[in-house]
């Protein structure tokens, strides 16, 4: 069992785990499901991607899951873990408990009942 | 045929990251980048190549070792004695050129004696810390500051910043002695490329601040923030750096401390005392940084 006082991951790191929750990816559709999840904020460049992968895979959060051979190519496959799986459920569930602390305490003349509140659109860049 | 070019391109940018790390990670990478779909693109993005040098200065960094911040730390230390050294050597040869240039022609021998054989003996030390020959790196380096002061006390006597180089460089040498096992050495080439680093952010012209032109100013102050805006962008993504470039920092304090605090210079000049806490600061974040992120990771 983890140490509650485990800092939040940070932005990349969670969507490269939330992308891996359907099954293995390899590199490039984890930078395309990345996108997609966060709405294109958070776009990542392959040398960032790698240095996410790198940090992910020494924690053991996901594990290399087979290689195939594309046009001359290895093509490498990363899954997630179990503990990566509770770990990426443990940030949801912090994600979601810190944004009903503000929702349940919004004025409803901010967000009447009913409005579909569109999220900034602004894109990130991870370095 | 364009994703051919584009791959050699990509290539030679993968270059930029440790060879044990191409071996095994080069093709998956640039799997990633050419992706999927058809392009027509020749040379890659700037984003991509950007994303790509920060990428193989963090594994440089250590981001991939097993223990980060033993990695920073240790090899941090020994670019730091190395940088030191090749700075000193550097102003000790400005020093005996100007030397020659003002009058030391008529006596060639005193200039060597003053400062010649202290010039040698700092060269030797940095280049047998180049060569991983540290026990021998160390004794050149404890050499370079007593013999030459019983030979000549000129160096000794003004307090040049160049004196301070073996002074500041020795003990970490020493304590690099005490180097893990499990953390290698610095590769040399990377570590010859750290150390031109960091004498190239030592070599900004800022000397324009002094005079009285303001477009002078202006080129002086545009090139200042434009070092050290590149300088950040590398030392943030290798660490090492951070670490390596705060004992530099010590000759010009040094130097100030011992010639004349009346001046006002020990808290004016670039390479003195706002930028050595400055950089203490980022070097110590640098390491607790890292140390958080290797107790939890990700």
């Amino acid at each position: 069992m983890r140490s509650t006082s485990r800092p939040a991951l940070r932005e990349p790191s969670y969507f490269v785990l939330a992308a891996l929750i359907n099954g293995p990816l390899h590199g490039y559709a984890v930078i395309k499901r990345v996108t997609e999840l966060s709405d294109g904020r958070v776009t990542l460049a392959a040398g960032s991607l790698y240095s996410v992968i790198d940090r992910l895979l020494g924690e053991g959060l996901i594990a290399a899951d087979g290689e195939e051979i594309v046009n001359g190519r290895a093509r490498r496959y990363y899954r997630l873990t179990d503990e990566g799986c509770q770990v990426l459920a443990e940030e949801a569930d912090r994600l979601a408990r810190a944004a009903r602390v503000v929702m349940d305490r919004l004025p409803q003349r901010i967000f009447p009942l009913g409005s579909t509140h569109q999220p900034s659109t602004a894109r990130i860049r991870p370095a | 045929m364009s994703s051919d070019v584009l791959e050699k391109r990509y290539r030679m940018l993968l270059r930029a990251y440790p060879a044990a790390y191409r071996r095994e990670r080069a093709d998956e990478l640039i799997d990633t980048l050419i992706g999927d779909e058809p392009t027509t693109r020749r040379w890659p993005s700037l984003r991509q190549a950007a994303s790509l040098i920060r990428g193989a200065l963090r594994v440089h960094g250590g981001s991939t070792a097993d223990r980060p911040t033993a990695v920073l730390l240790w090899q941090g230390i020994h670019l730091g004695a190395m940088a030191v050294l090749a700075l000193g050597a550097l102003i000790g040869l400005d020093d005996i050129v100007e030397a020659f240039q003002f009058g030391g022609l008529s006596d060639p021998m005193a200039v060597l004696r003053d400062q010649g054989i202290f010039e040698v003996m700092v060269i030797a030390a940095l280049v047998a810390l180049v060569a991983d020959r540290t026990r021998t790196a160390a004794v050149l380096a404890v050499a370079a500051v007593v013999v030459p002061s019983m030979i000549s006390q000129y160096l000794l006597l003004n307090g040049l910043p160049q004196f301070w180089a073996p002074v500041v460089a020795a003990p970490l040498i020493i304590a690099g002695l005490w180097r893990p096992a499990d953390v290698p050495s610095t590769p040399r080439a990377n570590a010859v490329l750290a150390t031109v680093g960091i004498l190239a952010l030592h070599l900004i012209p800022a000397g324009g601040f002094r005079r009285v032109d303001v477009s002078a100013q202006i080129v002086a102050a545009a090139m200042v923030i434009a070092g050290i805006a590149v300088f950040l962008w590398v030392a943030t993504a290798d660490q090492r750096l951070l670490i390596a470039v705060a004992p530099t920092l010590l000759l010009g304090t040094l130097y100030q401390l011992g010639n004349d605090l009346s001046t006002g210079e020990l808290l004016r000049r670039p390479d003195a005392l706002p930028s050595l806490v400055v950089a203490a600061l980022m070097a110590a974040g640098a390491v607790v940084s890292t140390r958080m992120r290797q107790r939890t990771r990700a």
